[in-house]
């Protein structure tokens, strides 16, 4: 399989009468952005704002970042089975706006139905935890529907997922025609049979069969999943899509889309294809609630693992809790399988530093990259000059604390609702250390 | 400005004598004496050794209290700005007098001190969490070292330079994480560590946990017609409003909630707060998480003899385990002293 890659590196963000790029600076026409968003009927409306690197504004809850890609020419698919057909996808020439997100937020959500934080300011302390707050992001806000909310959450989430997808899609469509400012193909070409397989382990949320997590080729993959292998081209492509729903309260550690595209450890793996290792691939991994289902994909994931002839396996993990003890089995079955094993997780050490940072620990695991405590305090301002999103949704990341920060326009919030800041997929540079 | 520094040391480096003198009774003698010399030649004048408090090792371990009293004087007559002690490398008595000097003036004087010891000593693991301690070998044959790293660590506290991580700073780390910033991201931090791994290469995880304490489970109730029985919680399910306004995630605290005369949780007076799932089935219904309407009908049909009048809620998802052990022991000695004989406890 092999995918040409393009990418236009964005520079600027704008409104204007068309959509397209010119010099780095991509113009909007809102009324189009607004149409390729999609129509709903169980919603009150949407609408777009602009958010800068740098510039004084908040966004809460952040449900969705997406960097905005598509297919040129009839090959392949982007997000396949949400927007793109239902084919093959991870091949043929893919377009990515670098540079660019489309995050999706919600408003007029009175009682905080949706319960879910995830805070991003564009500049001040917040900015420097995550990515987002270096991207130019294009925000889709959704205008929820009081009595629809107050029934049910989930269509109002498919909506939020659809239209970030789309709008995604859209954006990067309008520049098809323009000149990329880079090229790379990505394929896994043969290479000696004497260099290391490696494996890249993707544990993502699937915690509840009602809850949308994360689908694969547009299938929502909860409980009844089971570990499969995708190509990273296919990762590339949008084939594993990942969504905060409702009720979902993990923000930094969450495996946001954005973080999906732009995976850390699957462009190294490929930088070090045919030099020092042999990638084999990406097995996606459902973490699900039962011990026997836990037990079940591990059992998957290991046999994946030694069928592709895996000498060594970088595992990720999505959320804190009960998914340490899928990273700890996987750990666990992988070693006794002879596949060294390097883990990414955050760590959940109390305010103070002074708590054991995952649920389970095996002696097996030996090698942790630590992205960070994510109950670590922050002090943050209380206004920014723009808000988007929810206001309500604010009583949520208000981290309770005895004592209130020594300047009068901060407050507190734990880190844990920066979207990325404790990336366990490892595209953010935060880490802890003993002290 | 030079610092002040009330310096600690024992009747052997202060040239007293050896075991046969380790009665010794505490003196403050003012300015260096011993070890306390060559530290303050280390800091060129930036710190001054204004007095030196020397005592016995077998006497500070059988006068704790007395010794200690003795040193808060010698606090408040020469109002330190950092207290240092030793080094004291493997000693075992002289670690313990050290330890034991530094977190009284930090209990009571909010001072900070710097001590030194070999890893073998066994005050370090009593006093590590209150204290930095700098590494050291396992005797006088390291002092100029030891020196030279308490000079460096104390210096720079006394200044308030920004400490590095504790084996940049050569001390035990204090069992505290803290979050830095790092030149490449996680990703590739990853791969280079899964390359060195594979290679048989040294490698060094950027954490290890020691492997949680395992709860076993509890003997059977053999007496259910006799059990006062409580229901627990960790789906959030509190009073509506949250009067204790419970965290949805990473709870810091838990609730006891009195259930007096109901005969199950009316769903306009109580609600879950949890962060974790989707709470709509549980806000219609309560019980079906704290299920209070089927134990009080296992009550009146005898099955049980009791419902505890009271719930404990807390937020199960992201909780610290520190918080989480906390809680749970405090509850388990709540409800042993209201002799509650078995508790059902629904995680969600």
């Amino acid at each position: 399989m092999e995918l040409t890659f393009r990418s236009i590196v964005i520079k600027g963000l704008e409104w204007a009468d068309k959509t397209y790029v010119d010099n780095g600076v991509l113009y909007v026409n809102k009324k189009e952005a607004l149409l390729a968003c999609g129509e709903y009927s169980n919603i009150d409306g949407i609408d777009l704002h602009i958010a800068r690197p740098g510039e004084n504004i908040r966004i809460v809850p952040v449900k969705a970042a997406i960097e905005p890609r598509c297919k040129i020419g009839d090959k392949g698919a982007m997000f396949p089975g949400i927007v793109g057909p239902m084919r093959q996808a991870g091949t043929g020439i893919t377009l990515a706006l670098k540079g660019a997100a489309v995050l999706v937020t919600e408003s007029n959500d009175i009682e905080a139905k949706c319960r879910s934080g995830a805070i991003l300011d564009m500049s001040g302390p917040i900015a420097a935890y995550t990515p987002l707050s270096q991207t130019y992001n294009l925000i889709i806000d959704v205008k929820v529907n009081q009595n629809v909310m107050s029934k049910e959450t989930l269509s109002t989430d498919e909506v939020c997922r659809l239209a970030g997808f789309k709008l995604a899609v859209y954006l990067a469509d309008c520049c098809k025609d323009d000149v990329a400012d880079s090229e790379k193909t990505y394929t896994l070409s043969d290479v000696s049979e004497d260099l290391p397989g490696v494996v890249y382990v993707m544990q993502l949320l699937a915690q509840n069969p009602e809850i949308i997590d994360f689908h694969v080729y547009g299938q929502l993959a909860g409980a009844t999943f089971i570990p499969t292998y995708v190509h990273p081209n296919e990762i590339y492509d949008g084939s594993v899509t990942t969504f905060l729903g409702s009720h979902c309260t993990v923000s930094a550690d969450k495996q946001y889309m954005y973080e999906i595209q732009n995976s850390p450890v699957i462009e190294e793996l490929y930088k070090l294809h045919g030099k020092t290792i042999k990638f084999l691939g990406v097995i996606v991994h459902n973490e699900v609630l039962t011990l026997k289902g836990k037990e079940r994909a591990s059992l998957f994931v290991k046999n994946i693992s030694k069928a592709l002839g895996a000498k060594g396996a970088i595992l990720v993990t999505e959320g804190h809790g009960n998914p340490d003890e899928d990273i700890m089995m996987n750990v666990r079955n992988l070693e006794n399988a002879g596949i060294s094993t390097v883990i990414i997780s955050d760590e959940l050490g109390g305010r103070d530093g002074r708590s054991p940072g995952l649920a389970d620990w095996v002696p097996e695991c030996n090698a942790m990259v630590s992205v960070g405590n994510m109950h670590e305090l922050l002090a943050v301002p209380k206004k920014t000059n723009v808000f988007i999103g929810n206001e309500n949704s604010m009583e949520i990341v208000k981290a309770l604390v005895d004592k209130d920060p020594a300047e009068k326009d901060l407050f507190f919030i734990e880190i844990k609702d920066i979207p990325l800041a404790c990336a366990q997929a490892g595209i953010s540079n935060l880490s802890a250390r003993w002290i | 400005m030079t610092y002040k520094i009330l310096y600690y040391i024992n009747q052997f480096f202060a040239g007293i004598g050896g075991e046969d003198k380790a009665d010794y009774h505490p003196e403050v003698r003012k300015g260096p004496i011993g070890p306390a010399i060559q530290y303050e030649k280390n800091t060129n004048e930036e710190a001054q050794v204004v007095a030196t408090f020397i005592c016995g090792d077998n006497y500070f371990a059988e006068h704790v209290e007395e010794v200690l009293e003795k040193f808060s004087a010698a606090i408040k007559e020469y109002d330190p700005d950092l207290i240092i002690a030793g080094p004291s490398f493997y000693a075992g008595r002289y670690g313990f007098a050290c330890g034991h000097v530094i977190k009284h003036a930090n209990d009571n004087y909010n001072l900070t001190g710097v001590a030194g010891m070999n890893i073998e000593s066994p005050a370090v693991e009593m006093f590590r969490k209150d204290m930095f301690i700098v590494k050291t070998g396992n005797s006088a044959r390291s002092m100029k070292e030891a020196l030279e790293d308490i000079t460096k660590l104390s210096l720079k506290i006394l200044k308030g330079v920004p400490l590095g991580s504790a084996d940049e700073e050569k001390y035990y780390h204090r069992v505290i994480r803290k979050n830095y910033f790092v030149n490449e991201n996680g990703g590739i931090r990853a791969v280079n560590m899964l390359l060195r791994k594979m290679n048989k290469e040294d490698f060094q995880s950027e954490y290890i946990q020691l492997i949680p304490e395992k709860v076993p489970f509890a003997p059977y109730v053999k007496d259910m017609q006799n059990a006062t029985v409580v229901l627990l919680n960790t789906g959030g399910i509190v009073p509506e409003g949250n009067p204790d306004r419970i965290e949805s995630s990473s709870a810091t605290k838990y609730g006891r909630y009195d259930i007096t005369g109901m005969d199950k949780l009316d769903e306009k007076e109580f609600m879950s707060i949890h962060g974790g799932f989707d709470t709509s089935f549980a806000n219609a219904d309560p019980n079906r998480i704290v299920p209070v309407d089927v134990m009080k009908e296992l009550e009146k049909e005898g099955i049980i003899k009791k419902l505890y009048n009271y719930i404990y809620s807390t937020v199960g998802t992201g909780a610290s385990l520190v918080n989480a052990e906390g809680f749970g022991r405090d509850i388990a000695k709540q409800l042993i002293d209201a002799e509650v004989t078995a508790a059902i406890m629904v995680s969600t």
